[in-house]
């Protein structure tokens, strides 16, 4: 009897391994590396290897095309398949996509073809009887690599991130690919999306990491920091918004900081030529150095973050200091986000590291930082550039508030001018502004309250040379972000939020106001009909008078 | 009756002064695309912007194309190099590798370019550029569409398909190498 129950046994186990099998393997992608000639870098054909496809998912898919196991590979690109059936025809199929619940949940897709993922695939082959090992790889050549190329990228930056804090949950995120992304530009739209050029007869970007690691920081800025970047062109010699400056240096630096290697490049091609250039963000030449300076940003937060000691970095923070205080103060700051905010809670919370971080941020001849409204900044921009805050008090009215596109339009220093005042009354206050050296500007404004901070009104009525508006302010500390967006050699304001009832006017600058041009018409409607009234009926009054009508 | 037109006429004035200036009324030419880069997103790169309007056109038919380039710079030298996709032929022999000087009174350069092609499709004319100030130039790279004939919408790919999540997945085959694990 027992004989029988032991044969029966074994028949069993034996039934069992034939009806699963494992299959297991290593997913993996080629990438294709720079070749750094001085400021010139190139993609060197001649210089690829072959990398890991970590954390991306795997599946088995049977003859209906059904997925009958799934999984994710580790961090070495290896995959595990358990107990799929035997004698079945499946193949292995890769998604261009991380997963991990409650972690994180990236995927390339195609924007120009139904947002369609990019998946590769093996051949169906039988399962058979034994396990086996299915090993895919993608080939640079054939444009399967890109997708996977820029997930290893963005995988890394989230490494780094995660060294800093394993608490980190990363929101979705979608990054669009396509050989036909010819016009659309790399960058990130605000929200969960990473539009990626990939025009192989120009500009692609799927191999130029740090470019991949610089838009990635502007998401990680935006999901877990604050931006108050107000985007659009800039480049390294600029004067930019003190915010877009900040955003700008952030990402260039990260891109330094992820991969530890601070080379920022960016490859294309032209007339079938590779071409491209690079940059050094821990120490290319001082173009126009200062606070507001994408470049000056991106030197001084990487050499906060190196280990690389040189004439004026003695610091080596790491990355967990830099990513406490963007999480951090940074992302509750009362001013706009920039050096100035980024540097004064970095001073708060590594106090021992005061004198080296000074130093650090003096090698951008920039004066010491002591508050986030970047106060006592040296005189070495326009007059009317300071001071970047303007104090108002209400009821007053402050003149020679003056926007100017010196440095450029739309994004640029001094297109944009910052007035902070306190509320102590919680009610309606009109709020004007008049341009007071011609009617050549169209200022608009934002008014931003600073706890929590958040944009709370927008006025953007087009009205020629001012703009009013009223709005109930309750109790609290308030910046009111003035702009021209005709771009105005130099438009000068008086600013007033209140009723004017103390009307003496301050004079915010040295400059001195301009009169109008021409005739002005009263503000005030009432007035103004008064006005006209005076000028029509009082001629005919007297012509009637003389025609005895 | 000319009391009333008397205190009427101020009342109407002040309305009209009142009044917002009309716009221009544009009249569109659906044969006219334009673009342009400026106020969008931009990653690191030469500080130029790119403006264009292109005239869609049929086979063999010559489209104007005007280009803009505007940088921010106020002095250098802008260096253009112009490819153009094998489908297009330089109709008015625009020079393919131009360079303007940067003052700050002079910062956006005009490019006009006369194209033609026999083929129907999209085709690109790709700009390669960058404002030398005698230290590393930084480039940065644009692509301005041709519209030839009749631009049907694309069919899905023949490799587009449905995963059992819904989702539209791209599928291409991989180098795939298979043992049995003794």
């Amino acid at each position: 009897m027992q004989h029988k129950w032991s044969i029966l046994l074994l028949l069993l186990l034996s039934t069992l391994s034939l009806s699963a099998v494992n299959i297991s393997g290593t997913i993996s992608y080629e990438r294709v590396h720079p070749l750094h000639n001085g400021s010139s870098t190139k993609l060197n054909w001649s210089n690829i290897s072959t990398e890991k496809a970590k954390q991306v998912i795997v599946e088995a898919i049977n003859n209906s095309g059904n997925s009958i196991a799934t999984t994710s590979t580790d961090d070495n690109g290896k995959y595990l398949l358990s107990n799929l059936p035997s004698n079945t025809n499946v193949k292995i199929r890769v998604y261009a996509k991380m997963f991990k619940s409650s972690k994180w949940d990236v995927k390339v897709i195609d924007n120009t073809n139904a947002n369609a993922l990019y998946v590769i695939e093996g051949d169906f082959a039988s399962t058979g009887t034994q396990n086996s090992r299915r090993n895919l790889k993608t080939l640079a050549s054939t444009k399967q690599s890109p997708p996977f190329a820029i997930l290893g990228s963005i995988y890394q930056a989230m490494q780094k991130v995660l060294k800093a804090d394993s608490s980190v949950v990363f929101p979705s995120l979608k990054m669009n690919w396509s050989v036909n992304n010819t016009e659309s530009g790399t960058y990130y739209d605000g929200n969960d999306n990473i539009m990626i050029q990939g025009d192989q007869k120009g500009d692609s970007d799927e191999y130029d990491d740090h470019i991949m690691i610089h838009e990635w920081g502007h998401y990680f800025e935006a999901k877990f920091s604050r931006a108050d970047s107000i985007g659009g062109g800039h480049a390294s010699g600029n004067h930019l918004d003190i915010r877009l400056a900040f955003g700008e240096g952030w990402g260039n630096a990260l891109s330094g900081m992820v991969t530890d290697d601070p080379i920022y490049f960016d490859t294309m091609t032209s007339a079938g030529t590779a071409v491209g250039w690079n940059m050094n963000v821990e120490n290319a030449t001082h173009d126009t150095p200062g606070w507001f300076s994408e470049a000056s940003t991106q030197r001084i937060l990487y050499n906060l973050y190196d280990s690389h000691d040189d004439t004026t970095d003695h610091l080596s923070l790491g990355f967990k200091p830099i990513y406490e205080v963007l999480v951090g103060p940074q992302k509750t700051t009362k001013a706009f986000t920039s050096l100035f905010t980024f540097i004064t809670a970095l001073k708060e919370k590594q106090p021992s590291s005061t004198q080296k971080i000074d130093a650090i941020v003096g090698n951008e001849e920039i004066a010491t930082i002591d508050d986030i409204y970047g106060t006592n900044r040296l005189s070495n921009v326009e007059a009317i550039t300071l001071p970047l805050y303007t104090p108002l008090t209400i009821n007053r009215v402050e003149n020679n508030i003056c926007t100017s596109s010196t440095y450029g339009i739309s994004n640029k220093l001094n297109n944009h001018k910052y007035i902070k005042f306190d509320i102590n009354e919680n009610k309606s206050y009109p709020i004007e502004i008049v341009q007071t050296n011609g009617r050549t500007s169209d200022p608009d404004f934002a008014i931003f309250q600073t706890s929590p901070f958040k944009q709370i009104a927008l006025q953007e009525s087009g009205t020629q040379g001012s703009e009013k508006a009223t709005y109930t302010l309750p109790k609290g500390s308030y910046i009111l972000d003035l702009y021209d967006i005709k771009n105005t050699q130099k438009a000068c304001f008086s600013v007033s939020i209140g009723d004017k009832s103390d009307t003496e006017p301050i004079n915010n600058s040295n400059e001195s106001s301009s009169n109008s041009v021409g005739i002005s018409l009263p503000e005030n409607k009432f007035i103004a009909l008064l006005f006209i009234l005076g000028i029509t009926i009082l001629p005919t009054l007297f012509i009637r008078k003389e025609l005895k009508i | 009756m000319k009391k009333t037109k008397l205190l009427l006429a101020p009342l109407l004035i002040v309305m009209g002064l009142q009044a917002k200036p009309t716009e221009e009324t544009k009249v569109e030419n659906s044969n006219i695309k334009s673009g342009t880069t400026l106020g969008h997103y931009q990653k690191p790169g030469a500080p130029i912007d790119m403006s264009y309007d292109s005239t869609k056109v049929n086979a063999g038919e010559v489209s104007d194309i005007n280009i803009t380039l505007t940088t921010s710079a106020t002095s250098g030298t802008m260096h253009v190099s112009i490819t153009f996709d094998e489908a297009i032929k330089n109709v008015n022999n625009t020079e393919e590798n131009l360079t303007f000087e940067v003052t700050p009174e002079q910062r956006s350069f005009p490019i006009n370019i006369q194209a033609s092609s026999d083929i129907d499709g999209l085709h690109y004319i790709r700009l390669l550029t960058k404002v030398d100030k005698g230290t590393a130039s930084k480039l940065r790279a644009f692509a301005v569409p041709m519209y030839v004939g009749d631009l049907k919408p694309k069919a899905k790919s023949a490799n587009i398909m449905k995963a059992m999540s819904g989702e539209n997945i791209s599928v291409s085959k991989a180098v795939e190498t298979i043992e049995v694990i003794e």
